[in-house]
């Protein structure tokens, strides 16, 4: 093999049988290094799991304001109730007896949605936050921002403004009153979105969603929406866990039962098989 | 509910109707998918066939199954040293339960990163090249699905790539790729399993979301077979790494 071939493969070679890494080791029997703290001197009994996670999913390590946040933002996107579509997926799972990582994980992937569950929805809404705090100092009015969004069953489609089942969302006002009780004030994306949500409640009656309330906030704390996706992939576990327990030892075939007929079948009407080509 | 709830009042499809038995509405005596009843569908067609009904709402021509068979042999083992098939492997033989394995491969493998994600990304690239009148390669960047593996053409997708448009199934979107790879191999760029998998789909009019699944699909063979492999084997017959081989850079 000549230098050149070398070179260009240099990176690989020197990744074979060989891991590099910032974000920690464990060293056996005596410690384990998260980024530059130590976890057993450093972290344990000393912080919150919560700021452990968000530590490991971003590198830093917050407050215990913050995390104390962050974790009641966790319990109010995690209700156990197997219509929300996650933990319907939990229920299918605990009929089927899986394991119970099988349920939380494939509830957790089905709230990895464009639509609702606080992981990806989280970054959508971030995005468009952070993008529209930009346009309305660059000296864009709400309603050009709002005109500039596609409509949607009449109404603007904005990921955090509107919830898929079309009610009052419950867990605002609790947050308002956490994040003043924790000592944080509204920065530029929050207060946005408070007058984005009074906007939209007066022209289109839909208001700021538990989403948008997030996106903004966590704006304010300086995170990016890969940050906040990463955080939260997993805080619709709870709930799914609960809806896999509650079936688990339920008759089988009885979550949400079906008759042949409970279907609406509108393809093809029956036809006949043609041979195969030869 | 307030006068916006706009929910469905039951589940829909255009797939499968199922007819049920006339003493039990709950079970069902007869399945037909797209007009087709499962029995004569046995009878007469193959797997793939059935598949291709299943994505499309139509049975394939003779030259449209051969395409779709050659694609699902061409995918079916993305081999060893894959990332998905390493994270079944790795599981595999640290012992998790065996009905996970498959379902960890296909979670791994659907990445945005030449993953099943990447599918539709491809489909769309070369949907949009065929679209364009008088389309130059020149004239284009590098479309999706076309990339380079360890800093190079990827050289077995290349071959592949050379035998699925060769079928007489092959169409526009193979063609195009077979023109790409021509253009951009000097440059050390070439198709990728992904693009392979898109340009296939879109001759055999499989749609862009039912592409990243189908690649799923057809990568899951290789990744159940070298799981249970593994399963049969003890812990210590995959490396661990000494302190050494972990180097930890950590930031001040």
């Amino acid at each position: 093999m000549n230098s050149n071939k070398t070179n260009k493969y240099a990176l690989w070679d020197a990744r074979r049988g060989r891991i590099v890494t910032k974000i920690g080791k464990w060293v056996g029997g005596d410690d384990v290094q998260i980024r530059q703290y130590s976890l057993l001197h450093d972290l344990f009994m000393q912080k919150s799991y919560m700021q452990v996670l968000v530590l490991n999913a971003t590198g830093r390590l917050i407050s215990a304001e913050l995390a104390c946040w962050l974790e009641n933002n966790f319990m109010v996107m995690s209700y156990p109730d197997a219509r929300i579509w996650c933990n319907q997926v939990g229920a299918f799972a605990g009929q089927m007896q899986t394991s119970p990582s099988a349920a939380t994980a494939a509830g957790c992937l089905a709230a990895d949605s464009r639509a609702y569950g606080g992981s990806l929805t989280s970054r959508l809404a971030m995005q468009f936050i952070q993008r529209a705090v930009q346009q309305i100092q660059a000296g864009m009015t709400l309603e050009e921002l709002v005109s500039s969004v596609p409509l949607r069953h009449g109404k603007p489609a904005i990921i955090g403004f509107a919830r898929p089942v079309s009610r009052h969302d419950e867990r605002i006002e609790p947050h308002r009153n956490m994040t003043t009780a924790l000592g944080f004030a509204d920065g530029p994306h929050l207060t946005l979105a408070n007058q984005l949500s009074d906007y939209l409640l007066a022209t289109y009656g839909m208001g700021i969603n538990i989403g948008g309330y997030t996106a903004a906030f966590m704006s304010d704390q300086g995170f990016t929406p890969d940050d906040v996706y990463r955080i939260k992939n997993l805080c619709v576990a709870s709930g799914v866990t609960a809806c896999y327990i509650d079936q688990l030892q339920q008759p089988q075939h009885s979550f949400l039962a079906l008759q042949c007929q409970d279907v609406r079948y509108d393809g093809i009407a029956p036809r006949p098989v043609p041979e195969r080509e030869l | 509910m307030t006068k916006d709830f706009v929910y469905a009042k039951q589940a829909s499809t255009q797939i499968t109707a199922e007819v049920a038995a006339a003493d039990n509405p709950y079970g069902a005596v007869q399945q037909h998918i797209f007009g087709y009843e499962l029995v004569e569908l046995m009878q007469k067609r193959s797997f793939t066939d059935v598949l291709y009904l299943l994505l499309t709402g139509e049975l394939p021509t003779a030259a449209q199954a051969q395409l779709l068979t050659q694609l699902q042999i061409a995918l079916c083992n993305a081999g060893p040293r894959h990332p998905a098939t390493r994270a079944v492997m790795t599981a595999a033989i640290s012992k998790a339960r065996p009905e996970h394995l498959l379902p960890i491969g296909l979670q791994v493998l659907g990445g945005e990163r030449q993953g099943a994600a990447a599918v539709a990304e491809a489909w769309q690239a070369l949907q949009d090249c065929l679209t364009q009148n008088d389309f130059q390669p020149a004239q284009q960047p590098l479309p999706a699905g076309f990339g380079q593996v360890y800093a190079g053409i990827d050289p077995l997708q290349a071959r592949l790539l050379a035998q699925l448009s060769s079928l007489p199934a092959a169409g526009p979107a193979l063609r195009l790729c077979e023109q790409l790879q021509s253009h951009w191999q000097s440059l050390q760029q070439g198709i990728l399993d992904v693009g392979l998998c898109a340009a296939c789909c879109l001759d055999l009019g499989i749609g862009k979301r039912e592409s990243i699944g189908l690649f799923q699909l057809l990568r899951a063979p290789g990744l159940l077979a070298h799981g249970m492999e593994q399963t049969h084997r003890p812990i210590t017959d995959s490396p661990l790494l000494s302190d050494d081989d972990y180097e930890f850079q950590q930031d001040q």
